[in-house]
C-alpha cells in the first residue's frame, strides 16, 4: 500500500493529462503496464479501478512460460509467502523460490506485489505475458517509429499493442505506460541481436 | 502410524496433557546452550552426527535450521549453508526423517527453525503433525508474525509442539507480553535490529532490552544472534533462559576437515565444559 500510493501519481497524472485533450473522451478504455513486483501497474491502475476501464498487466515470459525461465508469476506460480506478503509465488514443489528470468532485469522477480493477486483473482484486471523477443522487438519498433527509446521492462507493456489476440479495436484509446528509458538496455539490446555498438 | 513414534517421555506426562522436552527444560534452572546447524550443511550425512555431537558436548537443546531459498534473517554464513543445505536436496520430508533417527539416540530438546513458505506447501497441518510424531519439540519461524500464526499455534497447541515465537529490541512492553502468552513455552528474543552473525550490542542496551523482556514476557526466553564466545553464553544466561549460537558454530563447521569434531570442540568450550577440567 505504501507503494501503492506513491505510485498512484502515474495513474492521477494520466488521468489529467487524458482529459486535457479535447480531442479524446475524458478516460481512456485501455491501461496496459508491465508487472515486475508491480509498482508501476499498480501507479496506473489505481486511479481508475472505478472506471470502466480494460486494464491488462503484461509479465515477462522470458524464454517461454511452458520453459522454467521466465518470471511469469502470476500466469504461472501458486500461491506462498515472500518478503513478508502471502501473494502469487514463482515455487517449486517444495516451496523453495525458484529463480525467475527475463532479458530485462526489472522484471526478473518471482514474486508480485499482493494486490495483483487480489485484482487478478477478482478478474478485474487481465495479466498476460510477453517473452523477451518480443519485448526486443516491440522495444525497436517504438525506437524506429518515434525515436523514443523505452525501457525493457515497457517494451513488455508495448508488445501487447502488437499481438493480434489483443482484443483491440480500431479507433480504441489505449495508454501504455513506459516505466522507464531504455537508454540503460541499449548494450543488452545489442548483445540479444548479435550487434556490436 | 504406530503410537510407538509418540515422542513424549514418560516423565514429561502430565495428566491428559503429554509436555514435551522444551517445557521441561526450561523447568530446570542452569546455564542452558542452544547451537544452531543447518539441516544438511555441510553434507546430508553429517546432519545426525553433528546433533549427537552437539550433545556430547553439553548442549541443552538443539535448534535445525530449515533451509528455505529466500532466508530473511540470515546473514550470509548461514545463507550460504542454506544454499549448499538446498543444493544437497534437503527437503521438510527429508529433515523429518533425521530427526526420526536422532530420536532413536537421542533425547535433547530440539526445535525447528525455518520459513513459513515451504511449510505453507507441506500443509500447516499436516507439518505440526508430523513434527510431533518425528519428535520436534518446537518451531521457530521468523517471517510468520503472531497476527498470521494463528493457524499454527492452534496445531501447535493440539500436538505439544512449542510454537517459539520472536521478538526484538523494538518489541513493545505490551506486545512482549502478547506474543509470550500466544507463544506459551518459549520465546526466542532477537538480541539486535539485524541478521544472523551480526556484532552483539553493547551489554548495556542488550541488560536494558532483557531486563523489559523479563519483566512483560510470561514465558521463559532464549537470546541469539551475535553470540559468539564462552563469555557471551555466560552473560547472555546472566540476562535470559538460554543462549543460541548459530552462525559462528556453522563457521567453524566450514573451515575443517572434521566438522563433527570442530562442532564437538567448540560447543563444549562455549559451554564452559573445558574449564572444569
Ligand atoms: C523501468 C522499469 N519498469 C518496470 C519495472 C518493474 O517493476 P514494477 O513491476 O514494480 O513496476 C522496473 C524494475 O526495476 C523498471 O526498472
Amino acid at each position: 500500500m505504501i507503494v501503492r500510493e506513491f505510485q498512484s501519481v502515474i495513474g492521477r497524472e494520466a488521468r489529467l493529462q487524458f482529459a486535457e485533450r479535447p480531442e479524446t473522451p475524458e478516460i481512456p478504455d485501455t491501461l496496459v503496464a508491465c508487472v515486475g513486483g508491480g509498482s508501476n501497474a499498480i501507479g496506473l491502475f489505481y486511479a481508475f479501478l472505478q472506471d470502466e476501464v480494460r486494464m491488462v498487466g503484461v509479465e515477462a515470459a522470458g524464454l517461454g512460460t511452458d520453459t522454467d525461465q521466465h518470471a511469469a508469476t502470476l500466469t504461472k506460480g501458486r500461491l506462498g509467502v515472500l518478503h513478508g506478503s502471502a501473494s502469487y509465488l514463482l515455487q517449486n514443489d517444495d516451496g523453495q523460490v525458484t529463480l525467475p528470468h527475463s532479458v530485462s532485469a526489472g522484471l526478473d522477480y518471482p514474486g508480485v506485489g499482493p494486490e495483483h493477486s487480489y485484482l487478478k483473482e477478482s478478474g478485474r484486471v487481465e495479466y498476460v505475458s510477453a517473452t523477451d523477443e518480443e519485448a526486443i522487438s516491440a522495444f525497436c519498433w517504438l525506437s524506429e517509429q518515434e525515436g523514443i527509446l523505452p525501457a525493457l521492462e515497457s517494451a513488455h507493456a508495448l508488445s501487447f499493442l502488437r499481438r493480434s489476440d489483443n482484443g483491440l479495436r480500431p479507433g480504441s484509446h489505449v495508454v501504455v505506460c513506459l516505466s522507464g528509458r531504455g537508454d540503460k538496455d541499449v548494450n543488452t539490446v545489442a548483445d540479444y541481436l548479435g550487434k556490436e555498438l | 502410524m504406530s503410537t510407538e513414534q509418540t515422542p513424549v517421555k514418560k516423565k514429561d506426562v502430565t495428566g491428559t496433557s503429554p509436555g514435551n522436552r522444551i517445557q521441561a527444560l526450561f523447568r530446570t534452572p542452569g546455564e542452558k546452550l542452544i547451537p544452531f546447524i543447518t539441516a544438511g550443511y555441510p553434507t546430508k550425512e553429517l546432519t545426525v552426527e553433528l546433533v549427537l555431537a552437539a550433545e556430547r558436548a553439553g548442549a541443552d537443546m538443539i535448534e535445525l535450521g530449515m533451509p528455505f531459498s529466500d532466508p530473511l534473517a540470515e546473514g550470509p554464513v548461514i545463507q550460504a549453508s542454506s544454499q549448499i543445505a538446498l543444493e544437497n536436496g534437503v527437503t521438510l520430508k527429508w529433515i523429518l526423517d533425521q530427526v526420526r533417527i536422532i530420536r532413536r539416540r537421542c533425547e535433547m530438546p530440539l526445535a525447528l527453525m525455518g520459513y513459513i513458505n515451504p511449510i505453507l506447501q507441506y500443509g500447516v497441518e499436516t507439518f505440526v503433525k508430523d513434527c510431533r510424531s518425528a519428535g520436534v519439540d518446537g518451531l521457530i519461524i521468523p517471517d510468520l508474525p503472531p497476527e498470521e500464526a494463528e493457524p499454527l499455534i492452534g496445531q501447535c497447541r493440539k500436538n505439544s509442539v512449542s510454537p517459539i515465537l520472536l521478538v526484538a529490541p523494538n518489541t513493545s512492553d505490551e506486545r512482549i507480553h502478547t506474543v509470550s502468552g500466544l507463544a506459551g513455552d518459549l520465546i526466542y528474543c532477537v538480541s539486535i535490529l539485524g541478521i544472523t552473525g551480526s556484532d552483539l550490542t553493547s551489554v548495556n542496551t542488550l541488560e536494558n532490552y532483557l531486563e523489559r523482556v523479563r519483566k512483560h514476557s510470561v514465558t521463559p526466553f532464549v537470546v541469539g544472534f551475535g553470540i559468539k564466545t564462552r563469555e557471551d553464553v555466560r552473560n547472555i544466561n546472566r540476562m535470559a533462559d538460554g543462549a543460541v549460537v548459530g552462525s559462528e558454530l556453522i563457521r567453524r563447521i566450514t573451515k575443517t576437515d572434521d566438522p563433527v569434531e570442530a562442532a564437538e570442540t567448540y560447543i563444549r568450550r562455549l559451554k564452559g565444559g573445558d574449564e572444569k577440567t
